[in-house]
């Protein structure tokens, strides 16, 4: 083989191997989604999201007529305090569902301090 | 020789049972040859009717709800099983009132045996108060044709069952041979398909635990809107098409509100139908289209 052969082969080769390198890890697939670890959240976004909206504004994403969730981060926190929420969630008070018969006292309070959480935001 | 009353009340009992034994009538029954009772059924579900829905989804919703209950004339089924959202619910109690004794009314005009399970748009607002006075039970356990069917309340008190649900579920299911048929009937799905359009029922993965065991069974639910398989636990849940509009699948890549798809006027492919479901051994089912109003027999 000539010089030029080698030389040509040698960059076929970097330029195969750089190729496989980009196509193992494409660059959309080197973001990994979020884990949210925190069981609030987790809570949140499984039982009052759909209602109260991603961001707890009350923006619903499962709309139904003449029912409108209220504005988590926006409730007064002197009428609001962590009890009463605590107790909603618990019970319910219609349309809005009762969890204390899914979820234990412990879950009800990290959902309670998640919901206060997002009154600061 | 003297008998105490209780010798006498005693051979009076023996000898009764063994006349009884004896008699003509008891040794036929004992003798003709058992003929076993085959379960079978031939029912229909509908599901999310909306009615008094007014918007982009359907230009026409009458007139779908009419094809729907001439489409059930036709097929003529033992069963007419409606999983929900009978309504179109609203903030003013006595609209969704005259709603739902409206369309159960023209329901049971049918002359067909209806059951029902309540969806969120009829009972969510008010815990399922207005169900129970129009329509009755919120959750049931009846038998059609050797077919045990149950049906489940997920959505009065939230996409859930909660415990006394549960424990009725679980008692009911205690009593009963595993070799049954079981036909489950919810709004929701048990599965967990989508949380954030309430597509899911928080404590299904537990009822599912409890239908599990049963060889013959079949879950279905409405609520999706369109045909869709879900499993939890091993059981598997069918969502029908709706007969008042369709909705999209769900993107979990951007958390969208959930709207109807608009539908055209005069639409042929409305996404809209109702289910045949049959049991002759084996569950089946067969999704049918609302297809268009032949002739002009309205119900």
């Amino acid at each position: 083989m000539t010089r030029g052969g080698v030389l040509a082969a040698a960059i076929c080769l970097v330029g195969l191997a750089l190729g496989a390198k980009m196509t193992a890890t494409p660059v959309h697939a080197r973001h990994t989604a979020p884990v949210v670890t925190d069981r609030g959240a987790q809570l949140y976004r499984v039982t009052c999201l759909s209602c109260h909206g991603p961001r707890g504004d009350g923006h619903s994403l499962y709309p139904v007529p003449g029912m409108a969730a209220p504005a988590l981060s926006h409730l007064d926190p002197r009428r609001w305090t962590k009890a009463r929420i605590i107790e909603v969630v618990r019970a319910g008070s219609p349309p809005m569902p009762a969890f204390g018969s899914v979820l234990s006292g412990a879950d009800i309070l990290r959902l309670a301090r998640y919901v206060r959480a997002m009154e600061r935001h | 020789m003297g008998m105490t009353r209780r010798e006498v009340l005693r051979w009076l009992v023996a000898w009764s049972g063994a006349l009884v034994t004896a008699s003509p009538v008891h040794a036929l029954a004992r003798l003709r040859p058992v003929r076993a009772f085959t379960p079978r059924l031939r029912a229909v579900q509908i599901t999310d009717l909306h009615y008094g829905y007014r918007g982009s989804g359907n230009p026409d919703p009458a007139a779908s709800l009419s094809q729907a209950l001439y489409q059930i004339q036709q097929l003529n089924p033992e069963l007419l099983l409606i999983t929900g959202d009978l309504i179109e619910a609203d903030a003013d109690p006595r609209v969704r009132e005259r709603r739902l004794e409206d369309i159960w009314e023209r329901l049971q005009g049918l002359r067909i045996p209806l059951l029902a399970v309540p969806g969120e748009q009829d009972a969510l607002m008010d815990a399922g108060a207005l169900w129970q006075r129009v329509v009755g039970p919120l959750h049931f356990h009846e038998s059609s044709g050797g077919v045990h069917v149950i049906g489940l309340d997920n959505v009065s008190r939230g996409f859930l069952l909660g415990r006394s649900e549960r424990d009725w579920l679980a008692q009911e299911l205690r009593s009963l041979d595993e070799g049954v048929p079981l036909l489950v009937a919810a709004h929701a799905p048990l599965a967990w398909y989508y949380p954030a359009w309430n597509w899911y029922t928080y404590d299904g993965p537990a009822a599912s635990a409890m239908v599990a065991r049963f060889p013959h069974r079949l879950f279905v639910h409405g609520h999706v809107h369109q045909l869709l398989t879900d499993e939890v636990g091993g059981v598997k849940g069918f969502g029908a098409r709706a007969v008042s509009f369709s909705y999209p699948l769900p993107d979990s890549r951007h958390a969208l509100a959930l709207m109807p798809i608009p539908m055209a006027a005069g639409a042929v492919d409305t996404g809209l139908g109702l289910r045949d479901i049959r049991f002759a051994g084996t569950f089946q089912i067969t999704d049918r289209p609302l297809a268009p109003l032949a002739g002009s027999v309205k119900p």
